[in-house]
């Protein structure tokens, strides 16, 4: 049997030269080496051979093979990388586009603050409580020491509705509410809008936001307050800020006291924003006055009350560098997405 | 208030030069620093003075705090020690209770009507000699005081308690009504002052002037306040009176005025007076221990003697008991007013003292933390899904104007009766019962400022009163979520679609329920301020909580706003009773196998009505239904909604043909019972 083993290696490269595509590659392969293909057909011949030749033949058919399908393998190799290089090509994404998203909301910054200030006096074990915002007479005035004739009852100064209720005046009401519950030690939080009958304008607001806490229990004292206060400003502003007191006046503490910091602005030198002074004071606060314990049946010689309330709306104005106060209820949101 | 440097150093030799500490001290002892300016080549402190304290309002008042804060003494006034008095010849009823102390003085003005400059830079320039002399005294003393004309008055004087409202002329010509329930001084024919407020043109002092009556009295506090702010005026005289007058200032000053007279103009043989004291006063007195102080201020090595000194420069009248350590002190005359507790006493006390000297002592920690404000969990669990799609915390007003309840009555007419009216607002008057208003006009001022998503939330309260009873107001807390505009925040040409960004609306609220728990379930709602064709009852866990959809085009449109606004309003208090604890999905491991149904619906009609009443069925093995596409064909008056149903068992392997025996069973019942087409 005549079969030129070095004529079908030539063959194999020439044809293989000509396979430029998966398809051709397949019928290539499946004209060489398939069952009905050209080694199989070589290999069936070996038993027509004499013991000698088959083993040459063989092994020299066995490495054509062999090299056949390691240029067949390479070859879908290649073909495999093109074919998912075209593929990852037509899949190209343009990641210079503008994505599609929504920036991040925030919370309001005046629920930052007062989320802040009370993580802050949080291990005293204090509580948040609400009350109405329409309230009575009674829980906004008369029971906070605050008389009749007292400036703050004034039709000008106070929102009231049609049946004689007042819009709060400030968050002290729920104070009085809790109060009246009777039951020792009062530690709450209680903050929300106040409203003041005045015209708005960038530094005055009809609504606004406070937040006070109140604390009322056995051997409390003047020294407790002012060391509350000063943990709680060097908390949320600073350690390094200064802190000072002033005397105040408001009827339903006694002593009152002014917190004061060291003005942001000029940095304790004095500006127009401090009135020179180089301080800015910073809500007010006190020792509860002895008439709101009464009226509300506490012994003021066995209880005594803390009490400190700031303007959350301002201060939040402040860290979060508002324009002024009117900025935080205009909702802009260009400011609003600024709040970090 | 205005106090000038060298005025006060008349009263007390200060131990400070330096201006900028001298504010300090002003500040430190509850006097405000204003500013600090030069006037008429004086140093003049403008102060804030606190509300109570009606002896902070003169230099010697002042100089008594720094008196008591440095231990210096006051110095002496030079007044008239001894004055010849004799009985006023003409008579003085004072009928009022309100009137505590009176005091009536005549005197003769001297021809050379000229003060020295000593006394008159203090003072506003060009004024009659009598007035500038009781000015400078009120300056000094702080007891307002008034003079008459002498000539101008016709008859006997009386200090009357007013029963009805008069109108007055006053000094600078205004016509004013006074109120009844004031006290007046009058003369036998007319109304010459409004007391502690203003006096009268018909008896005002001028240059002509000879003989004049000078008034000094103490009047009821509350009463001088209530005249003054019904008359819309504010005096010096007004302002002194309201925070308390000193009742022994009441002779003293006109004693002060005499010794100035005296000085400038020579002494007179006999001072016509007449005096009488209405009330008496009766100083109280409070007890306290030494032991009580030094704890109320952490200062157990507080002495006694340090107390006693710095009250008694305050004016206060000190005994201590070295034996059981207590105190029993009486306040000056000045401050009967206020003083009230022994906590008023202390609070004095420590003004001059130093408050920046107490020491600082935390109080003690707590060992039991108080559960999470309800309220702040519900919103700290919602706040993912709405911070996370890009929504931002709002805060709007508690009202709006009659115009916007108008509108609101257009498209619901009981909405009226609703509304709380706040009968003093200057502007906004009536209580918010929807946030509609505020969310679309906030959204239209947001896009005016050049923003193209509007999308923002506001955990707030809404406001009501009983339409029939008219006499119960409550208020609820709500959250409300609005979104305008875009939804995302790049500028891409085409936006998207009014319906993509409603389902991506709905999205936000499908997210807040799972945050608490529950599942979102929509059913038909008739809110009158929603588009009446886009909207939905917003059940959580079969419970209804609010309702959502697109404002009503005719709101917006009377609000003169173009663009659509979608509209959520939930209850709070509903939403927080909604279990916390979400039940866990069991994994099934058993495969699944999923069909695929398109029915024929109504235009209009809510495809999420169809799972309701396949969920009826009690379909065996039928874990989920979703709706997987809406399609309207042009042409078609119906559309079509195909929904994937998915069967899962899971203790096996589920077969395709007992499904398909359940679906055919399923199908025939959806169209007998349901009358539901079936397309594909």
């Amino acid at each position: 049997m005549d079969v030129d083993l070095r004529k079908i290696e030539e063959e194999i490269a020439i044809s293989l030269k000509q396979v430029t595509s998966e398809k051709q590659l397949e019928d290539f392969e499946r004209f060489w080496l398939g069952s009905k293909g050209v080694i199989k057909s070589l290999f069936r011949k070996l038993s027509e051979m004499n013991p000698d030749q088959k083993v040459v033949f063989a092994k020299e058919l066995n490495r054509i093979k062999t090299q056949l399908d390691d240029l067949i393998s390479e070859r879908k190799n290649n073909f495999s990388e093109v074919r998912q290089k075209a593929q990852l090509t037509k899949e190209f994404i343009d990641s210079s586009l503008p994505e599609k998203t929504c920036s991040l909301g925030n919370p309001h910054p005046i629920r930052l603050v007062e989320r802040k200030i009370t993580e802050l006096i949080k291990p005293f074990g204090f509580k948040v409580v609400e009350g109405p915002e329409i309230e009575t007479e009674y829980y906004c005035f008369d029971a906070l020491n605050i008389p009749k004739h007292h400036p703050a009852r004034d039709m000008q100064d106070t929102f009231y509705t049609e049946l004689g209720n007042v819009l709060r005046t400030h968050t002290t009401s729920v104070q009085s509410r809790e109060l009246e519950k009777g039951k020792l030690p009062v530690k709450i939080i209680s903050c929300g809008r106040a409203y003041r009958n005045e015209a708005d304008d960038a530094s005055h607001q009809s609504m606004f936001h406070q937040y006070e806490m109140v604390w009322v229990e056995e051997g409390l004292n003047l020294s407790h307050l002012l060391a509350l206060i000063t943990y709680i400003f060097k908390g949320l502003f600073s350690e390094e800020r200064k802190v000072r007191f002033v005397p105040k006046y408001y009827p339903y503490t006694e002593p009152s006291i002014g917190p004061q910091i060291d003005c942001l602005i000029c940095k304790g030198k004095g500006c127009s924003f401090c009135k020179g002074s180089g301080w800015v004071t910073v809500g007010g606060s006190g020792m509860i006055h002895e008439k709101v314990l009464r009226e509300f049946n506490y012994d003021p010689k066995k209880v005594s009350g803390l009490a400190f309330g700031l303007g959350s709306s301002r201060l939040a104005a402040q860290f979060y560098q508002a324009p002024n106060l009117k900025a935080l209820y205009t909702n802009d949101m260009r400011f609003l997405r600024g709040v970090l | 208030m205005k106090i000038y440097l060298s005025l006060l150093k008349k009263f007390i030799d200060l131990p400070i030069e330096d201006i900028n500490e001298l504010r300090d001290v002003f500040n430190d002892l509850g006097l405000e620093v204003e500013d600090i300016i030069e006037e008429n080549k004086e140093t003049c402190f403008n102060l804030e003075t606190l509300a109570h304290r009606g002896d902070h309002l003169y230099a010697l008042g002042i100089a008594r705090e720094f008196s008591a804060r440095y231990l210096i003494p006051v110095k002496p006034l030079e007044v008239v020690s001894s004055w010849n008095t004799c009985d006023l010849p003409l008579e003085v009823d004072v009928q009022t209770k309100l009137c505590f102390r009176y005091a009536l003085l005549e005197t003769t003005l001297p021809k050379e009507k000229k003060l020295p400059k000593e006394i008159t830079k203090y003072l506003p320039e060009d004024l009659p000699f009598a007035v500038a002399i009781l000015n400078y005294v009120s300056l000094e003393l702080g007891q307002p005081m008034h003079a008459f004309d002498k000539d101008k008055i016709e008859g006997n004087i009386k200090v009357v308690l007013s029963d009805k409202e008069e109108e007055v002329e006053t000094i600078g010509g205004k016509i004013i009504k006074v109120p009844p329930e004031s006290i007046l001084i009058k003369d036998s024919k007319k109304t010459i002052a409004v007391a502690g407020v203003i006096g009268c043109v018909n008896s005002m002092v001028t240059e002509q002037t000879k003989e004049i009556l000078i008034e000094s009295a103490t009047f009821d506090q509350v009463s001088i306040r209530k005249t003054a702010r019904k008359m819309g005026i504010s005096t010096d005289a007004s302002y002194a009176f309201e925070r308390g007058c000193d009742p022994e200032a009441t002779l003293l000053a006109l004693k002060r005025v005499v010794a100035l007279l005296e000085k400038f103009s020579g002494r007179a043989s006999k001072y016509p007076l007449f005096y009488v004291q209405k009330k008496e006063s009766n100083p109280p007195t409070f007890n306290f221990t030494l032991d009580r102080l030094c704890k109320f201020l952490s200062l157990p090595d507080l002495r006694a003697k340090e107390i006693e000194e710095r009250l008694e420069f305050l004016g206060y009248t000190v005994e201590f008991n070295k034996q059981n350590k207590e105190f029993k002190v009486t306040p000056p005359s000045w401050r009967f007013w206020n003083i009230q507790t022994v906590e008023a006493v202390i609070e004095d006390f420590v003004r001059v003292y130093g408050l920046n000297r107490l020491p600082l002592t935390l109080p003690p920690l707590s060992y039991e933390m108080p559960a999470l404000f309800v309220n702040e969990t519900l919103l700290q669990k919602m706040e993912k899904a709405l911070l996370g799609n890009g929504f931002f915390e709002v805060v709007t007003k508690s009202y709006y104007s009659q115009e916007m309840v108008n509108y609101i009555s257009e498209l619901d007419p009981l909405a009226k009766a609703k509304h709380i009216l706040l009968k003093n607002a200057l502007e906004s008057s009536i209580m918010k019962t929807t946030n509609i208003i505020h969310m679309a006009k906030l959204a239209d001022y947001n896009f005016k400022k050049g923003m193209k998503v509007f999308k923002a939330y506001e955990f707030g309260r809404v406001f009501s009163q009983h339409p029939m009873v008219g006499q119960y107001q409550y208020e609820q807390d709500v959250l409300t979520l609005a979104a305008s505009g875009r939804w995302y925040d790049y500028e891409w040409k085409k936006p998207e679609s009014r319906e993509e960004i409603f389902f991506l609306f709905k999205g936000v609220l499908s997210s807040i329920c799972q945050a608490l728990g529950g599942q979102l379930e929509i059913t038909e709602s008739n809110v009158p301020l929603l588009h009446p064709m886009c909207q939905a009852n917003v059940f959580i866990n079969g419970m209804q909580v609010g309702f959502f959809g697109l404002a009503h085009p005719q709101l917006l449109s009377r609000l003169d706003i173009k663009d659509n606004l979608f509209y959520a309003e939930l209850n709070v208090f509903l939403l927080s009773k909604l279990a916390s604890k979400k039940e866990r999905d069991s994994m099934i491991d058993y495969p699944s196998i999923k069909r695929d149904f398109t029915f024929k619906l109504e235009k209009e009609s809510f495809a999420g009505d169809v799972i309701k009443q396949i969920l009826s069925l009690n379909i065996k093995d039928l874990q989920r239904i979703s709706i997987v596409d809406s399609y309207e064909k042009e042409g078609e008056n119906f559309r079509r909604v195909t929904y994937r149903l998915l069967f899962q068992n899971s203790e096996r392997t589920l077969m395709n043909e007992e499904i398909d025996k359940s679906v055919t069973e399923f199908l025939q019942t959806m169209d007998a019972q349901f009358n539901l087409q079936l397309i594909s």
